[in-house]
């Protein structure tokens, strides 16, 4: 019988955090613990308690389970102080709850005498446990869903670093909804987002031509949005053999980000590293894996790669 | 911050819950709040978290609990009714009592459906202290329609078009079968219960003191609200704030115009 019971422990700074533990059957329990990350502020359930049921799977097999909350979130004391959801986004992508995943580690560490770990999570999460791994070798491998590859701000303007895959279906989906009347009524009363539209026309109308390197540079603006610790996190895992599963959603702009940002610039680099992580995406899907069938997928997905890596 | 996380109410169909103890002496009064629908629920949660603390701080104990088939109670989303929720809201204040020495008054507090959960279960629960109705929901079925909206808004999201409409979902609903909104399995019962609440009209009196707050971008008073409360003999207040139980650019974890109105009203009652 597995057992599921409530939890409190410190942070590195004392800050108080609540979680649920998931323990398996002792007949069947494995020495290695996963841990779920909280995505975004969705707190330890994630959207549409989508982690219960990833923990119901994952204790199946035979692994202790623990998912919590991070400083200001959730249940957990603290406070944010970020006022908007994209600078909080953004910061949580530069590391904010490594030290609290630390610190999860070391609890369930002690209490069950482990020192072997996957990290698991969705969007922020997944971006969480990369940046812990770096440099952990107690991290052996990290499942990463929807895992975001660039920095979000609300002070961006992220019609400048649209992929070529978001403009695709952007385009096909301004052009179905020129027949919508509800589409000119928010196109004429100034709610559509103009930024967005002009590069999607212009792109059309006025295929780029390859600038020289400097003239892609505007002065007081980065040229790119992508997060600088992504790379070298993922690399540092992969050159140490440790492995990774990411599963994106065939529907989510995360997928295109990952392939335009990252999948081209390191291709070659990728394929030495083929045998330690695997990249799948379920078509459809949005980001959230609302549908029952897409969580299904996911879940297989994850239960193949674990039985093949850590069983 | 004295706060306790725990399971309750026997081994099967547990609730989840978190206990604030009032940080000083306490009061003599507590509450159980009751939390909005679906995903609302988890855009609003860190409001609830400090408004609880906010209350602990003026010598309230609270108790903050999931229903089941939400958060971290036992159960999936799909097996349970309203019904079922006002039961569950009956076994949380059973439990405040049972944890905490001294209580004399025990009130609800609500968000958006919760809010109409608390009205409703109120007198079953023996609610002899405030009752404070945070944007409640009052017509039920324009409720529901709003909600099945997201399905359609995830169709056209995913498929680049409406496979099934608003018709055809509610047949599926009357046929018993399941319709998935942002990963909420909707079933016939609770659309049903959803279907038939009609709180507007309603004009039973509140035993205690009874608090309606109008949530808005501007503070203008709707007439449903206030027909409400006027029928329920309550006070209503008009707040601004942005709708913090639906995804907005703000992060929310305070609603500082509502916190005061709520405990100004609250420090006014005898």
């Amino acid at each position: 019988m597995s057992n599921t019971y409530p939890v409190t422990f410190d942070n590195q700074d004392g800050v108080r955090l609540h979680g649920i533990m998931h323990e398996p059957d002792a007949a069947i329990r494995k020495p290695v613990a996963i841990l779920l990350l909280s995505p975004g502020v969705k707190m330890r359930v994630a959207p549409h308690r989508l982690y219960n049921k990833m923990a119901a799977r994952l204790v199946e097999l035979g692994y202790p389970v623990f998912r919590f909350d991070f400083y200001g979130l959730g249940d957990a004391e603290g406070d944010v102080e970020e006022a908007m959801l994209a600078d909080l986004y953004g910061s949580i992508q530069i590391g904010r709850y490594v030290g609290d995943t630390r610190a999860a580690m070391q609890w369930v560490s002690e209490k069950y005498d482990i020192e072997r770990f996957l990290l698991a999570g969705l969007c922020g999460g997944a971006i969480t446990g990369l940046l812990t791994a770096k440099g952990d070798a107690r991290v052996e491998g990290l499942l990463g869903l929807g895992i975001p590859v660039i920095l979000d701000s609300a002070k961006m303007d992220k019609s400048r670093f649209l992929t070529d895959g978001e403009m695709n279906s952007l385009h096909q989906r301004y052009i179905r909804k020129l027949f919508s009347p509800k589409y000119w009524l928010r196109l004429l009363t100034f709610q559509s987002d103009y930024k967005v539209i002009w590069r999607i026309l212009k792109r059309k109308l006025m295929p780029p031509k390859e600038a020289p390197a400097d003239a892609k540079k505007v002065q007081g603006e980065p040229d790119d949005n992508t997060n600088p610790l992504f790379a070298p996190a993922f690399f540092d895992m992969v050159d140490s053999g440790r492995k990774i599963l990411f599963i994106f959603s065939g529907s989510d702009r995360l997928d295109w980000e990952y392939e335009d940002k990252f999948v081209r610039r390191y291709a070659e680099r990728l394929k030495q590293h083929e045998p330690h992580f695997k990249v799948t995406t379920i078509p459809e899907a949005n980001h959230i894996l609302s549908m029952s069938e897409w969580q299904q997928v996911m879940l297989d997905q994850s239960t193949d790669w674990l039985n093949r890596h850590f069983s | 911050m004295n706060e306790t996380p725990v399971f309750f109410a026997g081994k099967q169909d547990r609730l989840f819950g978190v206990l604030h103890r009032p940080e000083q002496e306490g009061n003599g009064q507590a509450f159980v709040f009751c939390h909005p629908f679906a995903e609302e629920k988890l855009w609003a949660h860190r409001v609830f978290v400090n408004f609880a603390r906010e209350l602990a701080r003026h010598g309230y104990a609270v108790l903050r609990f999931d229903y089941r088939g939400y958060g971290d109670s036992d159960g999936e989303f799909t097996d349970y009714t309203l019904t079922q929720h006002g039961e569950d809201i009956e076994r949380a204040v059973s439990f405040l009592h049972e944890q905490v020495d001294g209580i004399r008054k025990t009130g609800l507090l609500g968000l958006r459906l919760g809010a109409s959960l608390a009205w409703l279960s109120a007198e079953r629960c023996g609610i002899n202290g405030p009752l404070i109705l945070w944007d409640p929901v009052l017509d039920g079925d324009e409720y529901v329609q709003e909600f099945l909206r997201s399905n359609l808004t995830t169709q056209l999201a995913v498929y680049g078009e409406v496979r099934e409409n608003r018709e055809q979902l509610i047949e599926k609903l009357q046929r018993n079968e399941l319709v998935n909104v942002d990963g909420y399995e909707l079933g016939r019962e609770v659309y049903q219960g959803l279907a038939a609440m009609q709180l507007a009209g309603h004009d039973a009196k509140s035993d205690g003191p009874a608090l309606v707050v109008q949530i808005g971008r501007t503070g203008k008073q709707k007439r449903q609200p206030a027909g409400f409360a006027e029928g329920i003999g309550a006070e209503l207040r008009c707040v601004v704030e942005e709708p913090f139980w639906r995804e907005i650019k703000r992060f929310y974890y305070r609603a500082d115009n509502l916190f005061s109105a709520t405990l100004d009203w609250l420090e006014a009652q005898p």
